[in-house]
């Protein structure tokens, strides 16, 4: 009986022993950051480059010990170039996989269906993307440009180097709405004239209306927001004019997007944005040096892709000094923070939770290069709503079209993919 | 209705315009005549200095982007400086601020003339 009563301590005993050992060692659990970007549809080119962006940052954060000890995992999901998928799969990162943060969107209709959503569950989403203002939220961090600071001075700059007749194109989403009204004001206010515009479904190759509208317009530059594999279409159609056209400056779309455009279909065009590959500093280099490292030789850079990086950083500096991933004390630690990019210094503006973001403008040369040819010399104040009209005038427009198109960011009237 | 007094400074790199007054569309038609007119007379730098600019208006920011283009047509610079906040904050809004050489004083917009 004793012997037994021995053996049943000694056993217990080295139960406990493992179990303590076993609680020890047993590695700390993942901080979960969620990439939500279209890995499918005719958004998937420009924005799945954005994950591999935001994946270098965490493979970093991890090199250099995770966060207050603990490893960053990121789980990552499609939003199949599709509004309403964001939005649903924006929940399901949040409910089910538990992410401490949301870093996604691309489009501006899939941003503006994911904010009820993160509100609802209080919780934090980061938005990458360059995207058309008119919006404040306690839950996202906007970090992508606003109209203000890469379409204002792109239009002033227009108008002061290549001519005061605009043709603008777009997507036919909330986004390039806003950009179309906005240019609208300033060009008028600045004795310009819009000489037409058009809109294609986002990312549709659907061009001819928009070029066959630019055949009309008699115009001096084109203004363009389209999106996605639009771009590619667009270019190719221009092609018609035997190069005797008016020159685009694309706005935010840069090196990655319009790589499949071929350098003679757009040497002499123009791109508007915060991050220009070629922008030189250090910070820059060592980033397209460990971006090609890791995804290849060949890769490029973009506005976006260099935004989603930053993006990455900008939250987990938030996490480090708040000491939690909880995301109400993230969300407080994330308005102070400030980040030597490879644009310049991205830093967050408390009152409007918009990042102050630098600006250039590159021309394309014949050999494919994007040369800096104007670069503001400070990062610019974000504005999110544009001060050519009023914020219920503003209010006014987004419910135009809202309803307009039957309660949808984007017009239903272009064939889903 | 107000009115704009410019004064005329001969410097060392440039010529300095001092610009008294208000902008707006009773007074930058003016304005434009005679800043063009100091480039088609062959001034190729010029320090608008806008220490007594009270209001500009969009008319004000279009006679600029008149002048300007007329300076960059004949290879000159055109810079401004000492711009007030509410001054400041129209030239921002409408993207001057980004696209244009402002500097803090006229010494210092002399001293980045290139």
């Amino acid at each position: 009986m004793q012997t037994r009563l021995v053996a049943g301590a000694v056993f217990l005993a080295l139960m406990l022993a493992a179990w303590g050992l076993h609680v020890g060692l047993r590695a700390p659990a993942p901080i979960r950051i969620g990439f939500l970007h279209s890995q499918s549809g005719p958004l998937a080119d420009a924005e799945s480059a954005l994950i591999d962006a935001e994946r270098m940052a965490v493979e970093e954060i991890n090199a250099r010990g995770g966060l207050l000890g603990r490893p960053v995992e990121a789980v990552v999901a499609d939003g199949q170039s599709d509004p309403e998928t964001f939005a649903r799969l924006a929940g399901r990162l949040i409910l089910k996989e538990r992410v401490s943060v949301l870093v996604g969107g691309g489009s501006a209709a899939a941003r503006r269906l994911m904010k009820p959503v993160v509100e609802a569950e209080n919780h934090l989403l980061i938005s990458p993307t360059p995207h058309e203002g008119l919006e404040l939220s306690e839950h996202i961090l906007y970090v992508g440009a606003v109209i203000n600071q890469r379409i204002v001075p792109a239009v002033t700059w227009s108008l002061l180097n290549l001519g005061k007749r605009f043709y603008l194109v777009g997507a036919d989403e909330i986004g390039s709405h806003v950009v179309h009204a906005v240019v609208r004001d300033q060009v008028k206010a600045l004795g310009g004239e819009v000489v037409g515009d058009a809109f294609v479904g986002a990312g549709s190759g659907n061009v001819q209306g928009a070029v066959d509208g630019l055949a009309q317009a008699k115009a001096d530059v084109v203004l363009s927001s389209l999106v996605g594999a639009s771009h590619g279409s667009f270019y190719h159609a221009l092609r018609r004019f035997g190069g005797k056209r008016p020159p685009v400056m694309a706005l935010g779309s840069g090196e990655h997007e319009l790589r499949h455009v071929r350098p003679e279909d757009r040497a002499g065009d123009y791109v508007a944005a915060s991050y220009l590959q070629n922008i030189e500093r250090g910070e820059n280099r060592g980033f397209l040096d460990r971006f090609r490292k890791r995804y290849g030789a060949n890769r490029l850079s973009s506005d976006a892709i260099q935004a989603a990086y930053v993006s990455v950083w900008l939250w987990a500096q938030s996490v480090n000094e708040a000491g939690t991933d909880a995301v109400a004390a993230v969300r407080k630690k994330i308005l102070g923070q400030s980040r030597g990019a490879p644009e310049g210094v991205v830093s967050i503006d408390p009152a409007t939770r918009h990042a102050w973001r630098s600006f250039s403008i590159g021309r394309w040369m014949s050999d494919g290069s994007l040369d800096v040819v104007w670069t503001a010399g400070k990062p610019i104040r974000p504005l999110p709503f544009p001060a050519t009209r009023s914020r219920t005038e503003w209010d006014a427009f987004l419910l135009d079209r809202f309803s307009g198109w039957g309660g949808a960011w984007a017009n239903p009237v272009h064939p889903k993919w | 209705m107000g009115a704009v007094e410019l004064t005329e400074t001969r410097r060392e790199k440039a010529l300095l315009v001092t610009v008294q007054g208000r902008l707006d569309s009773a007074t930058s038609a003016g304005f434009e005549n005679k800043l063009t007119g100091l480039i088609a007379g062959g001034e190729k730098a010029i320090i608008l200095d806008c220490a007594g600019l009270a209001y500009l208006s969009s008319a004000g920011l279009r006679a600029l982007l008149v002048a300007a283009k007329k300076m960059k047509a004949a290879s000159g610079q055109l810079v401004i400086s000492a711009l007030r906040d509410e001054v400041k904050e129209v030239m921002e809004l409408s993207g001057f601020t980004t696209v244009f050489p402002i500097f803090a004083s006229a010494a210092e917009a002399e001293a980045g003339l290139t």
